[in-house]
């Protein structure tokens, strides 16, 4: 069953030297379950992304086309107050950074009982002890003590523990992470992923995770999505896509790991496109090793190919011009 | 560290500052060109009284016995006798200090009643008409020359309505303008930190994450946004007092009314030395204390810094 | 060479990109021309000011606005509106020039005090401490009785008494930059400290201290003008805005022109100075460019 259905999202950006168009077409699935893999470099639009579907773009950033259907109901069509009684009860969303995302000066335990509060009618004094019962489940040390510890009290992981808890707590049909992990160490990112897994199982929990640590998504995730400049270049099953990778640019990301594996710094040749101005055609194709005449005249279309989704040239038909 | 070791740390770092203002009051009367036993024996006295206001404050001595002399007096709390009342400065001072405070404490509480509502609509609502009155009352209040603001005041109430006495002091009739006026002073201040602190508040990540869960608007506003906001309005409007003492010498100037600025004036156009130096080391006493006490109340108020003095080393 | 030229045009660019969005900000701008107007019209008060600021005639003495004398008449019978035209060079010039004296000194020891540290900050934050724990103004009366009245000692006062808070900022400042790349790259290749802290440390701070300056200059024509009016400024019969406020409010209840007119002109120079100063802030402040929504500008 279809949990959500993204269709033609566009999330632009109004800045003062232009439109930064960070989301640009992107159209995907998420099935009852499966975890959806995002992967792309920063300012790919991956995060972008995932607040859009919450509706937590800030301005001056706005939605200005696509629909995203959850459960049967346009999400960018549903009023504020009825986003609001989504938001972590039906889909939560988890951060990259807990040492900012949680409030600095109210207790960990208050600051996860709000989203009791906020969608269910219930005593304060009984909240707390779900929280710490909910703090043990996520494998906090002393739980009971947590709930009335302050943030900065907490090290990173415990506060990631603190922020997922949250993301858990109502049970929702998906859960958001944004780069959940980049900002812990090695030994407790794999801690935290374990939990994140054992949650989705016990839960049967759609995940939407995005990294840019392509090795990670290849263990965790089902289905993979690759974005390039606001675009989708590739989306399909994670097994295949590590496989046999279609698009350029998804071959140069999986070649990076094996450079990191020997100890060696990733890069892609090229710099990042400005998303202001990208390159016409095909956005990619200034770093592409293999463009050819057609790639910087015409964007190319999404294709189904291999069981999956690819924009690219190279597995195209002809196109003419204006296609 | 405890919360008391730190306050005898920041009792501790005080005193290098009172005694750096000591020396700066020392030279100021005697290094500078002038001679303050001339100044205070005013233009139509002979040598004689001169040379015998120079005796009785001291003066005639060297440099290094005035200076020890100055010290062991102001440790003694001896300010002097006032030449004009001839009484101990001291107790000049601490008859008329309490009614300064009064007038700075009211104005305080005015300003703070008014500016950091203000401050927090023009916040919340950046781009509508009262965001905007917002924005230009604060900047009116910032450029405000109180005094006049002060006459104004007396006029359109006291002249033309009849409502509020123009001047003196008593009853809580008295207070209403000058405590409005000296408010003045602090409000464009207060309006403009407090709308910059909810503004960075609001953009925090914290908020992010309340959204996220699905809180409501309000509750975002009061208890994520406005708590983190109001730890900065609550230091800076507690360091703005000491602006307060500052502006209630114009204050009381324009009301008449009896606090230690208007008595800073009178020393000052009756040139009576002591009493002058006597204010202003008071003054500086008083405005350092209420630095470490902010300081102290900051340490309350935020769980980060409380929880780091607290905890054991 | 090449990369001096480059560096010239993106300087170039970098301002006419800041003028643009200064410009956009409607009231600045129009702030900023009101400035210049009341500024002209006191340097040329003597020949656009109706009357003579110091003559007076005693037997019309506080005659109210009338088509001849626009501003009416003072506490002794002299044109006020000539008296505040001429009132501006005292009144805006104090405040221009004490606000230089106390930016060149404080800027300097706030320079030094951030780039060595050490000792020679220590010391200059303890003097700067005890300084900044007197209100500006009280500071200002201290070294103005001191002193004694007089258009200079009240710049001086005045001046001094905005040096602490320039220490201040300027050593906040300076310590952000003193470890930058340039910095240090300038270091290395040997270069004298007084050359590093003026050619490298003050030109990346200084935009900043301009704003800031902008909002000093409101501070102190309110200060000067609040010491006029205590008859702590300049003697009489100098036409100082805030000592002709001091010396009309025995007449208010008669004749409260004599007050207003001098107060609106305080406020709104002292106002244009604030906008001017937040449209500056604006236009310097890297981050507000992105928040600007294109509008064509």
């Amino acid at each position: 069953m279809t949990i959500l259905e993204v269709r033609n999202l566009k999330v632009y950006y109004y800045l003062y030297n232009g439109v930064v168009k960070a989301v640009d077409d992107v159209s995907f699935t998420v099935e009852e379950g499966e975890i959806l893999g995002i992967a792309g470099e920063s300012g790919s639009g991956k995060s972008t992304l995932a607040h859009s579907i919450l509706g937590l773009v800030k301005p001056p950033g706005k939605i200005v086309g696509g629909e995203i259907i959850f459960q049967g109901r346009d999400l960018t069509k549903l009023s504020e107050e009825d986003l609001r009684r989504l938001r972590g009860r039906e889909i939560s969303m988890v951060f990259q950074d807990p040492n900012t995302y949680l409030n600095p000066i109210m207790k960990v335990g208050y600051q996860v009982a709000e989203v009791y509060e906020a969608h269910q009618n219930i005593d304060m004094d009984k909240i707390l002890d779900r929280v710490a019962k909910l703090f043990k489940r996520v494998r906090m040390t002393d739980p009971e003590k947590r709930v009335g510890s302050y943030p900065h009290e907490l090290s990173g992981g415990m506060k990631q523990r603190a922020l997922i808890s949250m993301a858990v707590a109502l049970k929702p049909k998906l859960i958001i992470l944004d780069e959940p992990t980049s900002a812990l160490d090695v030994t407790i990112q794999l801690e935290i992923i374990d939990l994140l897994r054992e949650m989705r199982d016990e839960l049967n929990a759609s995940m939407i995770f995005i990294s840019h640590d392509l090795e990670l998504l290849s263990e965790l995730t089902d289905k993979l999505m690759i974005m390039y400049a606001g675009r989708v270049v590739e989306y399909g099953y994670t097994k295949d896509v590590f496989k046999d990778a279609k698009h350029p640019y998804t071959e140069a990301l999986i070649n990076s790991i094996k450079y990191i594996r020997k100890g060696l710094l990733p890069t892609i040749e090229g710099e990042p496109p400005s998303l202001i101005n990208p390159p016409k055609g095909c956005r990619f194709h200034p770093r592409c090793p293999r463009r050819f005449e057609l790639c910087d005249r015409v964007e190319p279309k999404p294709i189904s190919i291999a069981g999956r989704i690819v924009s690219c040239h190279l597995y195209g038909e002809e196109y003419g011009e204006g296609g | 560290m405890t919360l008391a070791r730190y306050v005898v740390r920041r009792l501790l770092q005080a005193i290098p500052t009172l005694f750096i203002l000591l020396i700066f009051m020392f030279i100021l009367v005697r290094v500078l060109p002038g001679d303050p036993a001339r100044l205070i024996a005013g233009l139509e006295a002979t040598e004689e009284d001169v040379e015998r206001i120079r005796v009785l404050l001291g003066l005639d001595r060297p440099i290094h016995e005035q200076f020890i002399n100055y010290m062991l007096d102001i440790l003694r709390g001896d300010l002097g006798t006032s030449i004009k009342f001839e009484t101990p400065v001291i107790q000049e001072i601490l008859i008329r200090f309490p009614r300064t405070l009064e007038l700075a404490i009211v104005a305080e509480l005015i300003s703070i009643a008014i500016a950091i509502p203000l401050g927090i609509i023009s916040a919340l609502r950046p781009f509508t008409k009262t965001g905007a009155l917002a924005t230009i009352g604060s900047l009116l209040g910032s450029s405000m020359p109180i005094y006049w603001l002060g006459l104004i005041l007396i006029y359109v109430f006291s002249v033309n309505m009849r409502l509020l006495p123009s001047f003196g002091y008593g009853t809580p009739a008295h207070i209403v303008l000058p405590a409005f006026t000296l408010a003045t002073l602090l409000m464009g201040n207060l309006v403009r930190i407090t709308r910059a602190s909810v503004l960075d508040a609001l953009e925090s990540n914290y908020i992010v994450t309340a959204k996220a869960k699905g809180l409501s608007e309000r509750l975002i506003i009061y208890r994520h946004a406005l708590k983190n906001a109001l730890i900065p309005i609550i230091t800076i409007s507690g360091l703005q007092l000491g602006a307060l003492l500052g502006g209630a010498i114009l204050t009381e100037s324009v009301f008449a009314w009896p606090g230690i600025g208007l008595l800073l004036l009178d020393s000052i156009y009756s040139r009576d030395y002591p009493l002058i130096q006597g204010i202003i080391i008071f003054y500086a006493v008083i405005l350092i204390l209420i630095n470490l006490i902010v300081d102290i109340a900051y340490a309350f108020v935020d769980p980060r810094v409380r929880i780091s003095l607290w905890r054991p080393e | 060479m090449e990369a001096r030229v480059r560096e010239r045009e993106r300087s170039i660019e970098l301002f006419g990109q800041w003028f643009r969005i200064f410009r956009a900000n409607k009231v600045a701008y129009i702030s900023l021309y009101i400035l210049i107007a009341i500024t002209l019209a006191s340097l040329t008060a003597d020949f656009i000011a109706p009357y003579s600021p110091y003559e007076f005639n005693i037997r019309r003495a506080r005659e109210p606005p009338s088509w001849e004398h626009p501003f009416g008449l003072d506490e002794i019978g002299r044109d006020l509106l000539s008296r505040v035209l001429h009132g501006g060079r005292y009144s805006i010039g104090i405040a221009y020039a004490a606000v230089f004296l106390g930016a060149s000194i404080g800027v300097f020891l706030g320079l030094i005090s951030g780039y060595y540290g050490g000792l020679i900050d220590d010391i200059i934050q303890r003097f700067t401490d005890a300084m900044l724990s007197l209100p500006t103004i009280l500071l200002a009366i201290a070294l103005v009785t001191v002193l004694g009245v007089g258009v200079y000692s009240l710049i001086i006062a005045v001046g001094l008494s905005t040096v602490p808070i320039y220490i201040r900022l300027t050593r906040g400042l300076a310590l952000q930059v003193r470890n930058m790349d340039y910095v240090l790259a300038a270091k290395i290749l040997g270069k004298r400290d007084i050359y590093i802290i003026f050619r490298h440390v003050l030109p990346n701070i200084a935009s900043p201290i301009i704003v800031q300056s902008t909002y000093y200059l409101g501070l102190t024509i309110l200060i000067a003008s609040g010491l006029g009016f205590l008859g702590l400024g300049v003697p009489p019969p100098t036409p100082e805005w805030g000592a002709m406020i001091g010396r009309g409010r025995e007449f208010l209840i008669s004749s409260p022109h004599i007050v207003v007119f001098p107060g609106i002109f305080i406020l709104i120079t002292a106002l244009c100075f604030n906008l001017i100063g937040d449209g500056l802030r604006d236009a310097l402040d890297p981050k507000m460019a992105k928040y600007i929504r294109r509008r064509g500008i």
